[in-house]
């Protein structure tokens, strides 16, 4: 480990000690450190400020040592002299002056260059700004077709919603049908047990309506109603208006539905769907039925009046019958609004629409166009009837009158009396309410 | 050799400052040549502004034949030609050339002491120079093998005397007096492996049983390595026990070798080592690895362990902390080395030297 040099040392000794020194168990706690160590600066004061390039040319010229010699020292009394004026305030004040004014050209360059950094940079801001409301354009477009997509589903999910909600009511209301139904059938079979196995036939309801059509029929006065009626689209935009007051009156919802009764083509029931609103169609109409059901609204087909006659007291929220009264004998239009008034929950809205005979042209001629039609109904007595059955708020609403292209000109009073009689409203609706408790 | 009566004997450094071994042992050496009664002057092509008025330009130096030159070198430069078309007797004083691989490929230094070497061998295959005087055994050993004929070895480096009757500063003593103070004198570079005293110092911590400190004295050479050596005094859990001390001032320095308890150099390179020699001259032990000319350097005095594991190094710290009786035994044998350096005896060497090449 040692080189054995200095003839003073037991290098034998030394060896072992140090061994033991390496065997021997450290300390539990090193030592403090020295509490303070004066330390000296660690770089060396400033000199004379040095000439890089001056140093650059010397080592150059070190290759010539007389040439070196000369430029040495003038270069060193150049240095001196240098000293000598900064030890004079006056002289070097003036210098320094002096060397200010000389730079002036320069700093004007150097004012000039800035500028013309300045315009770049602005230059470049100027498109950054143009890219930047670019992509805010773009940005906003995109926002709006999210939006948009977003609503749509929305709506449809509405209409989703209310479609199921409208299948649950029936599903529960035949549920409920098919208890009561085996209830009577068990009471039934008890009483036929006590009466010694003779059978008590159950009277059918009423089987009111009118003649039920038959198949064939059904399929006639489909193709009838497309011929006639109008186009689909067109009846929409018209039994949307009464939309606003079904949803004033509250009702839609599923603990107040709204009963479609003769719902036809199901104009109105897509209407109602798409707003979100609970609702649902009867008609004795088979085909009608299919039609409706496939545009994915909850129809059933039935006996308007043997269909009301099993509903549960105050169990709907509104009533609609959109042309369908002028098919009904006279007693059982009565028996139906005493159904309506019994099944509407306090405040229900009732809607009843057919056909104006006020309009000669609809009383002499379009009214007959419809075989089923049993007669023409003036609005005076249908408010009267409606009124007459318990309901009240009974209004009349003239709908859709021809179009004005048809009239005569107006200003002259045979004209006006005859654009009345003539080409006034073709349709009427009577709209009341079961009255609050 | 044509007997020679010669007045003068000048010496020619291709640089010179204030401070650095080789110009201290420049002018020592004019001053044993005044005193031996030639007229002596110093003549550098680069002088510093303090010193312009001692040192000259060699374009003033009378080129005669009755006269010697003495032409150090230690590192390679563009004064070749010059040198060997002088008509003086020249004698060349070895000081050791930094080897390159020391340094990076980029830095200054690496190709002048490549251009050093070259110029030592076209020297010798020349026979520019009459005698060559090393300044230690190793660099002698390096001439010799180069296959100079005439080669002495005279450390003409330290003026011993002047040395220890330099002003000192007292209150640097008194600092250091309360814990156990170990020294290393050298610029921060990573040939002179301060981070290895720093692994020392970490293995020694557990072995002392007072305070102790590690004092790094020089400037940095190198900003990265004294980053690394910050990192490594943070990393090591040193603070407070290490420290970089900077260039410090002649007083201070004095100072610091007086109040130092051990001198550790575990320096890869040393040309001469010159503060082992001072450590020794204010009786501080040392304890130094082998590399270089250190053995050389350090004769029979201090301690030379022959390579630098800290657990071991650290051990024998220790035992120099704890037993007197090693510390004497080192320094009877500083003492004895000291005495090579005294100023009779290197004028007795310088004599028999010049009488070698003729000077009668």
């Amino acid at each position: 480990m040692f080189l054995e040099q200095n003839p003073h040392i037991d290098y034998a000794a030394l060896k072992a000690a140090v061994d033991a020194e390496l065997q021997r168990p450290p300390g539990p706690v090193p030592p403090p450190a020295p509490l303070h160590t004066p330390l000296a600066e660690t770089s060396p004061a400033p000199e004379l400020p040095r000439s890089a390039m001056a140093s650059g040319i010397g080592a150059r010229l070190q290759r010539w040592p007389h040439v070196y010699g000369v430029a040495r020292k003038v270069w060193h009394g150049i240095r001196a002299t240098m000293v000598a004026i900064r030890k004079r305030p006056a002289l070097y004040y003036c210098m320094r002056w002096a060397r200010w004014l000389v730079s002036l050209p320069k700093l004007a360059d150097l004012f000039a260059a800035q500028a013309v950094q300045v315009d770049q940079q602005r230059a470049i801001l100027m498109r950054l700004e143009h890219t930047l409301n670019q992509h805010q354009t773009v940005l906003q477009g995109e926002i709006e077709r999210v939006e948009h997509r977003l609503n749509k589903h929305v709506r449809s999910n509405t209409a989703e919603h209310a479609r199921i909600e409208g299948q649950t009511v029936l599903l529960r209301e035949s549920l409920d049908d098919l208890q009561h139904a085996w209830q009577r059938f068990r009471t039934e079979v008890a009483q036929a047990n006590s009466a010694g196995g003779q059978l008590v036939a159950s009277r059918p309801l009423d089987a009111a309506a009118g003649a039920p059509l038959s198949a064939v029929m059904d399929r006639f006065y489909q193709d009838f109603e497309d011929a006639w009626r109008g186009p689909q689209p067109v009846i929409r935009e018209r039994v949307s208006h009464y939309l606003p007051r079904v949803t004033a009156a509250g009702a839609g919802t599923p603990n107040a539905p709204l009963a479609d009764l003769g719902c036809g083509r199901g104009e109105w029931l897509a209407v109602l769907n798409d707003a979100g609103l609970t609702a649902f169609g009867v008609d004795s109409n088979a085909t009608a039925i299919a039609r409706t059901q496939a545009q994915g609204l909850t129809a059933f087909e039935a006996d308007v009046g043997e269909w009301m006659a099993q509903r549960g007291d105050e169990s709907l929220g509104a009533i609609s019958a959109l042309h369908v009264v002028e098919h009904l004998p006279f007693e059982v239009l009565v028996r139906t609004l005493d159904e309506a008034l019994r099944v509407l929950r306090p405040g229900g809205l009732l809607i009843l629409e057919t056909p104006d005979p006020a309009n000669i042209m609809v009383a002499t001629g379009s009214f007959w166009l419809d075989p089923s039609h049993l007669r023409p109904i003036p609005a005076d007595l249908l408010a009267f009837t409606v009124r007459s059955r318990g309901f009240e708020a009974v209004e009349i609403e003239r709908l859709h009158p021809v179009d004005e292209s048809l009239w005569f000109a107006a200003g002259n009073e045979v004209g006006d009396r005859l654009n009345t009689l003539l080409y006034g409203p073709q349709d009427y609706a009577v709209i009341a309410r079961k009255p609050q408790r | 050799m044509r007997p020679l009566k010669v007045r003068a004997v000048h010496q020619l450094t291709p640089a010179i400052s204030t401070g650095d071994g080789v110009s201290n042992g420049v002018f020592f050496t004019r001053t044993l040549l005044r005193e031996m009664g030639y007229a002596s002057e110093i003549y550098s092509f680069t002088t510093p502004p303090s010193l312009s008025g001692e040192v000259h330009f060699p374009t003033s130096c009378p080129d005669d034949e009755d006269q010697v030159l003495l032409v150090h070198h230690a590192l390679g430069h563009e004064f070749g030609d010059w040198i060997e078309a002088r008509k003086a007797r020249r004698v060349m004083v070895y000081h050791n050339i930094t080897p390159a691989h020391f340094f990076p490929p980029e830095h200054p230094v690496h190709g002048l002491s490549l251009k050093g070497r070259n110029m030592l061998a076209r020297w010798q295959a020349q026979g520019t120079f009459a005698a060559c005087i090393g300044d230690s055994g190793y660099n002698s050993a390096e001439l010799i093998e180069l296959g100079y004929p005439l080669v002495r070895t005279i450390p003409l480096l330290v003026d011993v005397d002047a040395c220890l009757a330099k002003p000192w500063n007292e209150k640097v003593l008194a600092d250091h007096a309360d814990r156990f103070t170990i020294l290393f004198v050298g610029r921060l570079a990573p040939n002179k492996c301060q981070h290895d005293l720093l692994r020392m110092m970490q293995m020694l911590l557990p072995h002392m049983d007072r305070p102790v400190e590690l004092l790094l004295v020089g400037g940095s050479s190198s900003d990265s390595y004294e980053a690394r050596l910050r990192d490594d005094i943070a990393r090591l859990g040193l603070q407070g026990y290490a420290h970089l001390m900077g260039k410090v001032d002649e007083a201070t320095l004095y100072g610091l070798y007086r109040a130092a308890d051990v001198f550790v150099c575990l320096s890869e390179h040393e040309g001469f080592g010159m503060p082992l020699i001072e450590a020794m001259l204010f009786d501080t032990p040392v304890i130094a690895a082998d590399f270089g000319s250190v053995a050389d350097t350090m004769g029979c005095g201090g301690l030379v362990v022959r390579d630098k594991s800290p657990e071991p190094l650290a051990a024998a710290i220790a035992q120099l902390a704890r037993n007197p009786n090693l510390r004497d035994a080192m320094l009877a044998g500083q003492r004895e080395r000291v005495s090579r350096f005294a100023r009779d005896r290197l004028k007795q060497d310088l004599a028999d030297c010049l009488r070698e090449i003729g000077v009668s």
